[in-house]
């Protein structure tokens, strides 16, 4: 019924049990690369353990290493491959295809300016059309790089694990985090400020580099100079006057900032003595709000200046209360950051610690070079197998099937973001699943706009796309004409072959003169294959009677009530499939599905 | 990652504005203080659809229910009272959602029971872009059918019909275009058009802008009221063969030096009131304004609108003058009638809270309707107590989230 509007619920079963059904799938696909690679590690192993055999050696010693990984990479790499894997994790949430772009892609850019909303409208356009596969995508996308990082410690593979981090990190720092909020109000490092992402991106780009980066202190002091002087800008930036951090909650004035936010934080669904804490904490700063943000600012600034420094000796107890800073703001603040709602990550804190850990590590413990061992010259007929070592060789393959993962769920995203037409799922999910059947469509003879008598049966020869509008609809009824539009513009050359037919369901406002009306407000009046019949009521009511349509008058001003259907009718004029019409909330996105699963109804209907 | 918003520049434009605060600090100049308007600038005063129509054969009232804060959940209800009757029966023409408003026009009062007593054209809403109508000649026990190709005007006085079935409505399109009908609701032709009206030698003197009303004057005389950027100039037009000549009175004394709009223009047996809006000196308000035999007019005294005021309600009484509902600044009611076409303004008792519109009745009998979310209450004024008692009450079935 018109004016009934379904708006999708984030946790739809139709699109949930899609989901999972979706991942299932590609996690099916991912098993068979597993044992594709398991196959080829073991010919691999055979031919090389027949060789020596044959060659009459004892199995060759692995190769000479590089001496170990250093403790800075080691620790920026498992730290953020661990922190992907807990990403991929929150991304399996049912509510993640219907619910991220309402609660978390439109809600971080909304204080941002109109150009960043528009680029992240763009990343909600593609998620919005495409739910399923774009949620299903993230889920492997974070599970492959975590792997990536975890399983490929050296060499050419852990640095593609970096590239990659960095690489999907952009893509959730631009469209996920709209730029982390650094152009919107209220940019503040306690909030997350520069964005969670950003820092994967940068852990990326330093488990990226050549390992021979990591052999000097150099690293360390670049990567401690560039925070320091991020805690020092952001020390400036919360010590800026009228922004609300020097307040708490004084009388007669509103939340201050922090207490603002606090208070927000601790009504999110949580555990019962974590909200607690949350709360004393607000209510602490309620009453101190100008101490603690003195006591904020101060040490963002200490220990922006001590990084800056770069010395071992002033920067180890300076990273001692960074960390011990970045606990207290993760708890209190950013409430780890994924609890209650729709938590894609647990916020800045973390990445940020392993960060300057990291930078730590890579001034303070400098791998020891190792003597470069020179090989044995290699007799004439040893191949490349013989010289890999089975480990490096488990390794290599851990690295491909966690690369195969990643392509999983890159390969359907990138898919996605270059499909216009959205996801037929979500009009299943609005109007339910249609009934297919196969028996003779009622007949019915009526008016076109022009005045002509049509009948069903002069339509045989094409299939019918057959729905009831009222032409003075004020909501659905346009919204249906257009997705009818949609769907003859999707069809392409097959649109000749399908007429788009709608009936008059309204007993009043009927006349030909009105269907012309509501031709020309949808523009309708151009498309060859369009036509809205209309007839006496009588006539009407034998054709609404038949199809089951109910068309009622309400009073007091309101809309004519009618039933919302729509009949796919084939060529012998006998109806395949008959489905609701209701066209859900309206939104591009849910038009673009409806039309797309019409004009995918249809070709089935032409082609049958 | 889960949003965090707070108040306050962004990092970016923080970082900006402290680069260029020191170098306007030296040069900065104290911000000017808003221009007044210019003087020939057009008067920003609207009429609302709430409206009410007195005949001899009854009184139409047009007002809002439901849910006023909700435009979806807004709908416009049209209730008639016969002479004589003590209640007023709901006759919202069916068959459309009226949540963008009506605008009702009453058959010519020479001629009751000829032609049709109400024609009621639906203002567009949410994905409607044209106009649905609907005609009884009954008072609205049945409805006809009819259509406007574009979308209805939002004014009062945007639908006339003359005894002989003869219509004429407004549309919004390009500042105001007036389509005619002979009598099928749904076949219209154009008949003229801001740009022509604003063109003739009338218009051009009197400095035409938007059409605001349209009215059928007698048998077959189409008048079009306008705003007027000229000083004192009523922008009143009718059909001179194929041209459109100013008819409109040229306002005098204080009254002559500011544009003006007309608001209001109806047809009062046989010849023509209109509600102006002007201002006397800085002060914006209203004038009647009547046609007299021979084509001159009279006007009444200026009712001034005091300042955060607003027009709520516009009604004709059985006898040609118009009375005003205006709610205050402090949301308080006035009530303003004229004593009778060129005269002066007469102040009635405040009306009761939430008062919609006012009916002026036979006998100079005033009904203030009150509307509550469903219920109208009907309160009549014992003009010399200055008191409102309550005569009756109509619950409306309105359908909530029906044509959402």
């Amino acid at each position: 019924m018109p004016g009934m509007g379904t708006y999708l619920q984030t946790k739809n079963p139709v699109v949930v049990s899609a989901f999972h059904s979706a991942l299932l799938h590609q996690m099916l696909l991912i098993g068979l690369v597993l044992v594709l690679l398991s196959v080829v590690w073991n010919v691999l192993r055979t031919t090389q353990y027949r060789r020596s055999v044959a060659a009459g050696q004892v199995e060759a010693e692995p190769p000479p290493g590089l001496g170990p990984e250093p403790v800075a990479r080691r620790v920026l790499r498992i730290g953020f491959g661990v922190l992907w894997l807990l990403d991929a994790l929150l991304q399996l949430q049912s509510a993640m295809p219907l619910g991220l772009p309402s609660s978390v892609l439109q809600p971080s850019a909304s204080s941002s300016p109109g150009w960043v909303q528009h680029v992240v409208h763009v990343g909600v356009k593609v998620w919005t059309d495409h739910p399923v596969q774009a949620a299903a995508s993230a889920v492997w996308l974070q599970l492959g790089i975590g792997a990536l990082l975890l399983l490929a410690p050296r060499g050419r593979w852990s640095r593609l694990a970096g590239l990659a981090s960095m690489a999907w990190g952009l893509v959730v720092w631009v469209f996920g985090e709209a730029f982390g909020g650094i152009f919107g109000a209220g940019a503040s490092w306690l909030f997350g400020t520069p964005g969670a992402v950003l820092l994967y991106c940068v852990a990326g780009a330093l488990v990226a580099l050549p390992e021979r980066a990591w052999s000097t202190p150099r690293l360390g002091r670049v990567v401690l100079r560039a925070t320091g002087l991020f805690f020092v800008g952001m020390a400036v930036l919360q010590a800026w006057p009228g922004r609300g951090f020097w307040q708490g909650s004084a009388r007669g004035t509103g939340a201050g900032t922090l207490t603002a936010m606090v208070r927000q934080m601790a009504q999110t669904s949580q555990p019962r003595p974590l909200a607690s804490l949350v709360r004393g904490f607000g209510r602490l700063d309620a009453s101190h709000g100008w101490a603690v943000n003195l006591i904020v600012v101060a040490l963002l600034a200490a220990i922006g200046i001590a990084f800056c420094v770069a010395s071992a000796r002033v920067v180890r107890p300076a990273v001692y209360v960074a960390v011990a800073l970045c606990v207290a703001d993760w708890v209190l603040v950013q409430d780890f950051g994924f609890l209650g709602g729709v938590g894609t990550d647990p916020n800045s804190m973390a990445p940020m610690a392993l960060v300057f850990v990291s930078g730590y590590l890579a001034l303070t413990r400098v791998p020891v070079p190792v003597p470069v061992a020179f090989p044995v010259r290699a007799a004439v007929d040893v191949l490349w197998w013989d010289r890999v070592s089975p480990g490096y060789l488990t390794r290599v393959l851990a690295a491909m099937a966690a690369m195969a993962v990643v392509l999983v769920g890159a390969v359907p995203m990138a898919a996605a973001s270059v499909n216009p037409n959205a996801d037929p799922i979500l009009a299943v999910a609005v109007d339910g699943t249609p009934n297919v059947v196969d028996v003779p469509a009622p007949g019915f003879r009526l008016v076109d706009q022009a005045g002509r008598p049509v009948s069903l049966s002069d339509l045989r020869g094409r299939t019918v796309a057959l729905t009831f509008l009222d032409p003075v609809c004020t909501s659905d009824c346009p919204l249906i004409a257009q997705e009818f539009r949609g769907a003859n513009a999707l069809l392409g050359a097959d649109s000749s072959r399908v007429v788009f037919v709608a009936v008059v369901a309204n007993p009043i406002y009927r006349a030909t003169a009105l269907t012309n009306a509501f031709d020309r407000q949808e523009g309708l009046e151009h498309m060859r294959n369009w036509l809205f019949l209309t007839g006496p009521l009588t006539d009407l009511e034998h054709v609404w009677g038949r199809y089951g349509v109910e068309a009622d008058v309400l009073p007091a001003g309101a809309m004519v009530a009618h039933s919302e259907l729509a009949y796919l009718i084939d060529d012998r004029g006998h109806t395949r499939e008959m489905l609701s019409s209701q066209p859900g909330d309206g939104s591009p996105s849910s038009a673009s599905s409806f039309s797309q699963y019409l004009a995918n109804a249809l070709e089935h209907v032409i082609h049958a | 990652m889960r949003t965090v918003t707070a108040r306050g520049p962004s990092l970016v434009a923080t970082a900006l504005v402290l680069a260029v605060v020191c170098g306007l600090a030296a040069c900065s100049s104290p911000t000017p203080a808003a221009a007044p308007s210019p003087a020939g600038s057009p008067l920003s005063v609207a009429v609302p659809l709430d409206a009410t129509l007195a005949t001899g054969s009854g009184a139409l009232s047009l007002v809002p229910m439901g849910r006023l804060n909700d435009r979806d959940n807004t709908f416009w209800q049209l209730f008639f009272r016969s002479p004589g009757a003590t209640r007023w029966t709901l006759v919202t023409p069916p068959g459309v959602a009226d949540n963008g408003g009506l605008v009702v026009s009453s058959g010519p009062p020479a001629n009751p029971g000829r032609g049709v007593t109400a024609l009621v054209g639906f203002e567009p809403s949410q994905d409607l872009v044209f106009s649905p109508l609907a005609s009884s000649v009954d008072h609205g026990a049945t409805w006809a059918p009819g259509v406007l190709p574009g979308a209805l005007a939002a004014v009062p006085d945007a639908l006339a019909s003359s005894s002989d079935g003869w219509l004429v409505a407004l549309e919004r399109a390009g500042g105001g275009e007036v389509l005619e009908s002979s009598g099928n609701p749904s076949t219209w032709s154009k008949l003229v058009g801001r740009q022509a009206i604003a063109s003739s030698a009338g218009g051009r003197g009197c400095g035409a802008g938007d059409l605001t009303a349209v009215a059928l004057e007698g048998a077959r005389a189409v008048q079009v009221g306008t705003s007027c950027a000229a000083a004192g100039v009523v922008g009143i037009f009718v059909t001179s063969g194929r041209a459109w000549r100013l008819v409109g009175p040229r306002l005098s004394g204080p009254l002559a030096t500011s544009p003006t709009k007309v608001l209001r223009l109806v047809d009062l047996d046989g010849h023509t009131g209109g509600l102006v809006a002007v201002r006397r000196r800085s002060l914006l308000g209203l004038v009647g304004l009547t046609s007299t035999v021979g084509g001159a007019w009279s006007h009444s005294a200026f009712l001034p609108l005091g300042t955060g005021s607003r027009i709520a309600s516009t009604g004709v009484e059985p006898g040609g003058g118009f009375v005003v509902l205006v709610s205050r600044a402090d949301r308080s009611l006035a009530l303003d009638a004229e004593t009778g076409p060129g005269a002066g303004w007469q102040a009635l008792a405040d009306p009761p809270p939430g008062t919609a519109t006012v009916s002026v009745g036979p006998g100079n009998q005033v009904d203030a309707l009150v509307v509550a979310t469903t219920r109208l209450t009907d309160w009549r004024l014992d003009a010399s107590a200055g008191t409102w008692s309550k005569i009756s009450t109509v619950t409306v079935p309105i359908q909530f989230g029906s044509s959402s």
